[in-house]
């Protein structure tokens, strides 16, 4: 009965193609925007929480700066003194204050760049562009989510003095020197000739991966300049005590909060401690953030897009369904003695209504099916042409529940003009021209 | 205006119950007995009108009746209260032995999908489907497997005479063949009482008259019990019974003379 009924709504159906098609079409654009935004929200969510994943969402920046009441076009003050720098004493004051929430302080400061050779290689064919930088203790703990090491080890805790010359470079680097052997570049010795003519001997100790962007600003790959990283208190003492570098002015610092932390209101109260330790005089600000608010901003902005669109889709299948339901009635109105001949072939009531809302249900499927493949289409091209470089992940959930919806819509709006058809008077029917 | 003696006759006739008394298989019940069936519209306006007046009649099993009478008299209205399409506004019917004019509707689908077989003037097959499925849909209804029914549709339409139409839709069927398959679809439930309201109306004689034959077949080779509606004079003198309904009474009753 149920095949008959789904063939009878078929048969009915390729009848008048047009018709069918037009009145389906509202529910394939609703059910098609819908699909569409929830592919590409999924899309994103799916990308920020990868991002959340490697950029630390447990990590809290912290800047310091001018003030916001600093004016930046005077030109009678002394900007030779204005030095925006966290000093050793905040730090410690810091991490006595939060000892339950601070894991690890992370501190990095560039320092001079260079070219760093091995000894009795032909220095034209095995050398790479270097740019120094120095790492505290924590800088390794806190950056372990987009930072690992690949051959070799980290440093170890004694290794992190001025005297330390040691080192971790990356694959670029084992290319260059080392002919990608990352294995047997652990431990041998490099030389690196610093732009004022001189030069440091620092063994490797490991080589590190990292996700971080690497900016390509030379001709060749070759050419390309990676990261050497060393103890911070070796790179500040090779810069030179007075030199008036980001060694001695640290100015952004890193801290990975232990894990149960509220990032969010930490941040916060971070920031406020940290400007509370300024001099009341201060020309400085701190400044803190962290990811779990901006992705948490962005999720929000995306949810009230979603929801806008959502409204947009449901006001589309109303429409759609108020469609279906007159078309129903027009097909039921010219049906009409078809339904007396049924009844008196002995149909009930209830077999009639029955077929003509399983018509209801499959328009309204067909054109959800529709609507899901546009939808996918749509949300697919949106995020590779739009937001390119993301993978698109669909939403099955939303899938299914579009088909849900379709199969709702028919039901509901298919009802109405079946329960009519069903309750038609058979001699009435017959006796319709 | 009737002048005052015409109108005594009706009103005596109504006092009579067509068919009682005719013989019949000791113990069988009649497929139909109808007593004084009243049939108005309107009803409760100032135009009520009042369509069959009175109707007694008795219906037994193998037999083949017709029913003549002037266009408006009533007849197509008795059809389809016998039919159980429609319900008198007084009187009593009982089919095969129940009482059905206060059954549920329901009911009345079950009783008119399995005892009840129609053939239309106008045919009224189903369009968009096949003769096949047209003649297995009464057999749907009645929830009969796909497999039978099938079966089944396929005997009835070759007894018909219409096994290479099988798959062809009504819109490719001539007015004949239109109403053989409806005859076959009529007998899909194997009913007790075939239904025929002027199935030979729209019909040139020549096609009306091979109509006509499978009645007599069904009647005879497969003992249905036939009432058949028609203005055709030749074809009701063909039936044993002839009924004359008149202005909603039946008005006489007589053999058909060239009744077998
Ligand atoms: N639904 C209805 N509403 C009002 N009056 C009706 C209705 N159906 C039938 N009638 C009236 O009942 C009377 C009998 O109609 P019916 O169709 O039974 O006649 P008939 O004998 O079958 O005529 P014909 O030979 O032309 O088919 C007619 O006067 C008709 O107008
Ligand atoms: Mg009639």
């Amino acid at each position: 009965m149920l095949h008959e009924n789904v063939r009878l709504a078929f048969v009915s159906m390729a009848a008048n193609k047009l018709r069918t098609f037009l009145t389906m079409l509202g529910i394939i654009i609703g059910i098609a925007a819908v699909i569409a935004i929830m592919t590409v929200g999924n899309t994103l969510t799916v990308a920020n929480q990868q991002q959340m994943a490697t950029f630390g969402v447990n990590n809290v920046e912290c800047y310091i700066g001018g003030s916001d009441s600093l004016d930046y076009s005077n030109e009678d003050f002394d900007w030779n003194n204005f030095h925006p720098a966290f000093t050793e004493d905040m730090l410690r004051k810091m991490i006595a204050q939060f000892p339950e929430e601070i894991e690890a302080v992370g501190i990095s400061a560039y320092g001079q760049s260079g070219k760093a050779t091995v000894q009795g290689k032909n220095q034209d064919q095995y050398y790479a562009n270097v740019s120094m930088v120095g790492i505290n203790p924590g800088y390794m703990d806190v950056n372990s989510s987009s930072m690992t090491i690949t051959a070799g080890r980290n440093f170890r805790s004694n290794e992190l003095t001025a005297d330390s010359w040691y080192c971790l470079v990356d694959q670029m680097l084992v290319s260059n020197l080392f002919d990608g052997d990352a294995e047997s570049a652990v431990g041998k010795k490099i030389t690196v000739s610093l732009s004022h003519d001189t030069a440091y001997e620092y063994t490797i100790v490991g080589v590190y991966s990292s996700n971080q962007m690497q900016f390509a600003d030379a001709t060749s790959v070759k050419d390309m300049q990676t990261n050497l990283i060393v103890p911070f208190q070796n790179a500040k003492a090779v810069a030179g005590e007075d030199s008036q570098d980001s060694f001695n002015y640290i100015s952004d610092i890193t801290i990975l909060t232990k894990t149960g932390t509220d990032v969010i209101s930490f941040t916060t109260q971070l920031q406020d401690f940290m400007n509370s330790q300024l001099p009341s005089d201060t020309l400085y600000q701190v400044s803190c953030y962290n990811n779990a608010e901006w992705i948490e901003e962005s999720n929000k902005s995306l949810r009230q897009m979603t929801l806008a669109i959502t409204a947009i889709g449901a006001i589309a299948l109303l429409v759609g369904g108020i469609g279906v339901m007159n078309i129903m009635t027009v097909s039921i109105m010219e049906r009409t003695r078809e339904i007396g001949t049924r009844k008196a072939l002995g149909a009930r009531n209830s077999d009639i209504r029955l077929q003509f809302i399983t018509e209801a249900i499959l328009i309204c499927l067909l054109g959800g099916i529709i609507g899901i493949a546009a939808g996918l289409l749509i949300g697919y091209f949106a995020c590779t042409k739009l937001l390119a470089g993301y993978t698109v992940t669909i939403s099955w959930m939303s899938v299914w529940a579009a088909f849900g919806i379709s199969f709702a819509i028919g039901v509901f709006f298919g009802f109405y003009p079946a329960n009519k058809a069903a309750r038609m008077d058979p001699i009435e029917a017959l006796r319709y021209e | 205006m009737p002048t005052e003696e015409e109108k005594i006759l009706p009103e005596e006739t109504a006092e009579i119950n067509y068919g009682a008394d005719a013989p019949h298989e000791e113990g069988t019940d009649p497929v139909i007995s109808l007593h004084q069936i009243v049939k108005k519209y309107y009803i409760g306006s100032e135009n009520e009108l009042e369509v069959l007046h009175g109707i007694s009649l008795t219906i037994w099993p193998g037999e083949f009746t017709s029913i003549v009478g002037e266009s408006g008299s009533g007849k197509s209205t008795l059809m389809n209260i016998i039919g159980l399409l429609d319900r008198p506004t007084s009187g009593t019917y009982e089919m095969l032995g129940t009482e059905v004019s206060d059954l549920k509707d329901k009911d009345l689908s079950y009783i008119r999908g399995r005892q009840i077989g129609f053939v239309f003037q106008t045919y009224n097959l189903i369009p968009r489907i096949s003769a096949l499925k047209n003649v297995e849909v009464p057999m749907m209804y009645a929830r009969i497997p796909q497999k039978e029914r099938t079966e089944k549709a396929e005997a009835l339409l070759e007894m018909v005479g219409m096994q290479d139409r099988m798959n062809h839709n009504p819109d490719e069927l001539s007015g004949g063949q239109k109403q053989r398959v409806a005859i076959a679809r009529a007998m899909a439930n194997d009913p007790a009482l075939i239904l025929a309201d002027e199935p030979t109306g729209a019909l040139d004689s020549k096609t009306g008259r091979l109509i006509m034959d499978l009645f007599h077949r069904l009647h005879e080779e497969n003992h249905k019990t036939l009432l058949l509606i028609t203005h055709s004079q030749p074809l009701a003198e063909e039936t044993r019974r002839i009924l004359t309904l008149s202005d909603g009474r039946i008005i006489g009753e007589r053999r058909g003379t060239n009744a077998s």
